[in-house]
């Protein structure tokens, strides 16, 4: 259908809308009128991803130079949203007919899912195929007329450069465009990168800068950028800043360089004339000139607006003296690895102790990758993946010289788990997520970041430094209430139960929270999740309830599946389970919050109907990384330290329980077992679409008084629903949509007389009070509201 | 003065200087004293020696960037005083046109060498001082960050033993204290807004309005059956009065109409009260209790 948002014709694919999503659209049209950075929290599985293309696809009409680059986290999640932007754009240029503009929208990924060559895509792991692709394409072996050549790669330089796409392309689409016209689709992916209207890829190409200087650069500061499922983006923006070094990586390096070494003398017989040729580049000045496209090597690990363009400093010019150097690196860093204590250090004394040990400045340090990248180049190495070590060390030496605040230099003893010992590890953390985002921030001109779960949004805020123009929390419209949150603080003998260090192994907690899993696996239909605060808690209570015989209690219900550290099991494990909800027999998943399964793995209808958290998902606060982070916030954002711990738990046990919910048809029952999930602080940072469910009789429950709670709500649940209930509450249509201020059509405001207006409105305020209390279609009515 | 790499064990060259103060190197015969040797730091003993040639030619070309008016030039120094160190470590002859260079490069430069000595050294002092500061201003945030959470604690605490203290004397009654609680509750929450600053979700949670549209609406509330509703109600009214029974305060006795300076004698003083952890009230009663039990 098409409606208005102010003066936006909107073409939004279904003929219904939920009210929610109607409310997403007008507040991301308000920000994207104002520009700036906006944060909006959406409950999940009530249309985000299509209400957030559809708005900005019909923005893009109005402004076609507007470019969108939507960042998922997943390669599914990003097939996912080409999906949908297929489905709208669809639907959009179907409405304009004639009119329509060719739009392109291509989703990007690294060669691994992209590459069609035979023999290299054979390859699972990413890095071997990317080194196997780099040799097949790298100009000099290309120049070599004997070498083998990747015949996709030959026909994307002959003709690719001139190939203008138009469409919706998935990567699968891309292989199949790929195959069909023998033309390699990664490298197409990339050059047509720059001409498509919407982009869809991982958060990796914005936020790491050493991948982001590559693809991201070009593109325009009037971009539209959208961080999805953006609740962990602190973490990311951390980790792409943050090198960790161990003896293994120096030991690695340091043959890296007797390699690099036995080259340059090889070809210092043989052909002097490249080394050469490279000097007088880098005299000029022009280190990063040698870059193109097609031999990218490495990039700079540091952010675009910090780079220096200035000629590499004379000590590293000649390819002998900066192996030297990086040589004094490693071993100044070993030395450093040999004392068995924990250093923190700023990387200001840290760069001192290097100068005092060996006479090497931050001037020339800054350099490092920039120079190692060169030299790779002049050297014609291809096999990047065998010289990871000393890449590893020159991104190294590049940060700690250009950044000195918001990061800290910590050395620390860490426990191996093959061979039982402790080895140093040396880690260079960024502290500060607001370094990596900031770039983002100032170069485009809206930023958009949305989850399912981003309360409380305040902290987001605070921790990556911005002020957002618009702040929504929506909250979820239904026609019944489909959430069942219960606050568990009593087991059935109303001794509190909590997984508080000093009591999670007392026999009564444990023996509580058995019994009731017991219970709910008896009068729970399906499949039920539990998660549990770590791995080895999970072992240990598990065992403890099979010498209770718990388990056993358990199986006459449901059968049990666990997940473990190792992917492949826990990946068959789940496999099992959902083979078990569907066949009827109603499965138990045990697994652990911050795992795999807790996040982006969805558990819709018949997969979860229930989920247990035990506990409260702390992280683990004996890191010195996360103590150093936790003074940091504390000092530069004013962000206490249980503050951010329980924000950090909440957000993790909210992903967590969200597992169940994927949609306005499902339900779910969520049990909080932990007597501190009563407590105000950390209900109130439960998202606003849980908590609109918590009422009181929710909260201070013993496990009886839930079970009775839960029985009440699955028998409600199991009765027919059928959309006309829900029509003018949890889902509008078009008729709904023009009642709404914001949406009128244009002729109503001209034409016709104001008193029809008031009324409107009046009508619209009642719509909106009486929207709440509601919704499910069954399962049918969702299919043809999709074919619709 | 010269450096010999080689490695040796630390307690026999101890032994040997504890006999003579200058030992003959066994490989090469040199004479060597015992503030030539150094402790190892590095794992390769050439890095080692690369280190120390380093430092030593780096004292004498010490031009910094100030010196140059092109970065060109600049590097091309750099890369000079790099050649020349790579040759004095080859060593043989290379190391002596090294140690050439470096003499008269001394010698042309000697004023320029002193006053970069002296910046190098003062900016060196300035760093450390920076980096102390750093380290000082991180402990003393810790310290303040301890003291203040510490503060925080001592505070709640006093409050809650204000709050007994009061209860026990007297002073409030549990009613008041639910009240005043659940006043603080509401601050809070409100300040929560305050500061997160969100907008109000969009469709206003209202249960009562449509309550009859929707047939099969779950209602979390435990609101009693139709059927069973008259006999809950009772229940429920029973319930009641049993909470009320327990929440609220045993009735004030003070409508006795005894002489109440008699009574004073029996009532301990605060201080024992305290201690005890009685309430006034149930003294004034047990004490009456026990005067009455035999009539």
């Amino acid at each position: 259908m098409k409606f208005f948002i102010d003066d936006l014709a909107v073409y939004f694919p279904y003929h219904y809308c939920y009210p929610e999503q109607y409310q997403y659209m007008v507040s991301l049209k308000k920000s994207l009128d104002e520009g700036g950075p906006c944060i909006l929290e959406m409950p999940s599985g009530t249309g985000k991803t299509v209400s957030l293309l559809a708005l900005i696809s019909s923005y893009q009409l109005v402004n076609p130079t507007v470019k969108l680059l939507y960042c998922s986290r997943t390669v599914p999640e990003i097939e996912q949203a080409t999906e949908e932007a297929r489905r709208v754009l669809n639907y959009r240029n179907s409405q304009l007919g004639e009119k329509a503009p060719k739009t392109l929208c291509i989703s990007m990924s690294s060669r691994r899912n992209l590459c069609i060559h035979p023999r290299v895509s054979e390859e699972r792991e990413g890095k071997i195929v990317d080194s196997l692709c780099r040799e097949l394409t790298s100009p000099w072996n290309r120049e070599n007329p004997n070498s083998e050549r990747c015949k996709f790669f030959e026909n994307f330089e002959d003709k690719g450069k001139e190939i203008l796409l138009e469409g919706v392309y998935s990567l699968e689409d891309l292989k199949e465009y790929g195959l069909k016209n023998q033309m390699c689709p990664y490298f197409l992916d990339r050059h047509v990168l720059n001409f498509a209207n919407i982009v869809i890829f991982s958060y990796q190409y914005l936020l790491d800068p050493k991948i982001a200087s590559l693809v991201s650069s070009s593109f325009a500061t009037n971009s539209i950028v959208v961080f999805d499922e953006a609740h962990n983006i602190d973490n990311v923006c951390i980790n792409a800043l943050s090198v960790n070094l161990d003896n293994k990586i120096l030991d690695a390096s340091l043959k890296n360089v007797t390699k690099i070494n036995k080259q340059i003398e090889e070809i210092k017989k043989v052909d002097e004339k490249r080394l050469k040729e490279e000097y007088s580049r880098l005299v000029q000045g022009l280190a990063r000139s040698g870059t193109n496209r097609t031999e990218e090597v490495s990039a700079d690990p540091v952010l675009p607006n910090d780079v220096i363009q200035e000629a590499v400093p004379g000590n590293i010019r000649k390819a002998e003296h900066f192996m030297s150097l990086i040589k004094r690196v490693i071993d100044y860093l070993k030395s450093r690895l040999k004392s068995q204590m924990v250093i923190s250090e700023s990387p200001m004394a840290f760069l001192q102790g290097l100068y005092h040990a060996t006479s090497i400045t931050s001037r020339t340090l800054r350099f490092c990758s920039a120079r190692l990248s060169s030299l790779l180049r002049t050297l014609k190495i291809n096999d990047i993946n065998a010289f990871s070590g000393i890449s590893l060390i020159a991104d190294f030496a590049t940060l700690v010289g250009t950044y000195n605040n918001g990061f800290l230099i910590i050395i620390e003893p860490y426990y191996q788990r093959q061979n039982n010992t402790y080895d140093q590890i040396f880690q260079f953390c960024c502290l500060d997520a607001s370094i990596g985002m900031k770039p983002i921030f100032d170069r485009f001109r809206s930023v958009i970041i949305t989850s399912g779960t981003l309360s409380p949004l305040d902290i987001y805020t605070k921790m990556l430094n911005f002020r957002p123009k618009v702040i929504e929390k929506l909250s979820m419209s239904l026609n019944r209430n489909c959430i069942c949150p219960c606050i568990l603080t009593r087991g059935s003998d109303q001794i509190s139960i909590s997984t508080k260090f000093d009591v999670r192994s007392d026999t009564a907690v444990v023996r509580n929270y058995g019994s009731l899993l017991v219970e709910v696996s008896a009068i729970v239909p399906d499949g039920i999740i539990c998660f549990f605060t770590s791995y080895s808690y999970m072992e240990q209570i598990v065992s403890v309830w099979n010498e209770m015989g718990l388990l056993n209690n358990i199986l006459t219900n449901k059968l049990i599946f666990v997940e473990t550290s190792d992917p492949a099991e826990s990946a068959l494990a789940l496999q099992n389970y959902k083979k078990a909800c569907d066949s009827g027999r109603g499965a138990v998943l045990l697994s652990v919050a911050r795992g795999k399964i807790s996040e982006g793995i969805d558990f819709d209808n018949q997969y979860g109907r229930c989920v247990i958290l035990y506990g409260i998902p702390y992280i683990n606060t004996e890191s010195k990384v996360l103590r150093a982070r936790l003074e940091f916030l504390r000092d530069r954002y004013q962000i206490r330290e249980n503050e951010f711990l329980t924000f950090d738990a909440m957000r993790t046990a909210s992903q967590c329980v969200g597992r169940v919910i994927r949609g306005k048809s499902d339900y779910g029952i969520m049990i909080f077992a932990d007597k501190r999930y009563n407590r105000l602080d950390k209900r109130n940072k439960l998202p606003q679409w849980i908590l609109q469910f918590c009422q009181n009789q929710h909260l201070n429950l013993s496990t009886d008084m839930a079970i009775s709670l839960s029985k009440q709500f699955l028998r409600e649940m199991g009765q027919p629903f059928t959309r006309e209930e829900q029509l003018g509450k949890s889902l509008w249509s078009i008729e709904h949509i023009e009642m709404q201020p914001a949406s009128k059509p244009k002729n109503h405001l001209n034409g016709k007389n104001t008193q029809q207006d008031i009324q409107n409105i009046t009508t619209t305020t009642t719509t909106i009070a009486t929207t709440t209390t509601s919704a499910t279609i069954t399962t049918d009515d969702t299919d043809t509201v999709m074919n619709e | 003065f010269d450096f010999y790499y080689y490695f040796s064990c630390e307690s026999c060259i101890q032994l040997a200087y504890m006999k003579d103060s200058v030992i003959t190197c066994l490989g090469c015969n040199a004479q060597l004293r015992k503030q030539s040797f150094m402790n190892q730091r590095f794992d390769d003993t050439g890095l080692e020696k690369e280190n120390s040639i380093r430092k030593k030619y780096l004292k004498v070309f010490n031009k910094t960037r100030k010196d140059f008016k092109e970065l060109v030039e600049y590097n091309n120094y750099l890369e000079m005083v790099e050649d020349v160190i790579f040759e004095a470590i080859e060593g043989g002859d290379s190391a002596l046109a090294a140690e050439n260079k470096l003499k008269e490069y001394q010698k042309q430069n000697q004023a320029s060498i002193i006053t970069n000595k002296k910046a190098k050294e003062e900016e060196d002092i300035l760093i450390a001082k920076k980096i102390a500061d750093e380290q000082r201003i991180v402990q003393e945030k810790r310290n303040k960050f301890l003291l203040e959470d510490q503060q925080e604690l001592t505070n709640k605490k006093l409050e809650s033993q204000k709050v007994m203290d009061d209860l026990a004397k007297g002073k409030i009654s549990a009613k008041e204290l639910k009240e005043l609680d659940r006043k603080k509750a509401a601050q809070a929450a409100q300040k929560q807004k305050e500061s997160s600053k969100v907008s109000e979700p969009l469709p206003p949670i209202s249960q009562e309005t449509d309550k009859s549209a929707t047939t099969f609406t779950y209602q979390p509330t435990n609101k009693p059956l139709d059927q069973q509703q008259s006999g809950q109600q009772q229940q429920q009214q029973g319930q009641q009065a049993v909470q009320a029974m327990m929440y609220s305060e045993p009735q004030p006795i003070g409508t006795f109409k005894y002489d109440q300076l008699e009574l004073n004698n029996l009532v301990p003083t605060q201080q024992q009260a305290d201690v005890a952890g009685f309430k006034q009230k149930y003294i004034k009663q047990r004490a009456f209790e026990e005067a009455y039990q035999f009539i």
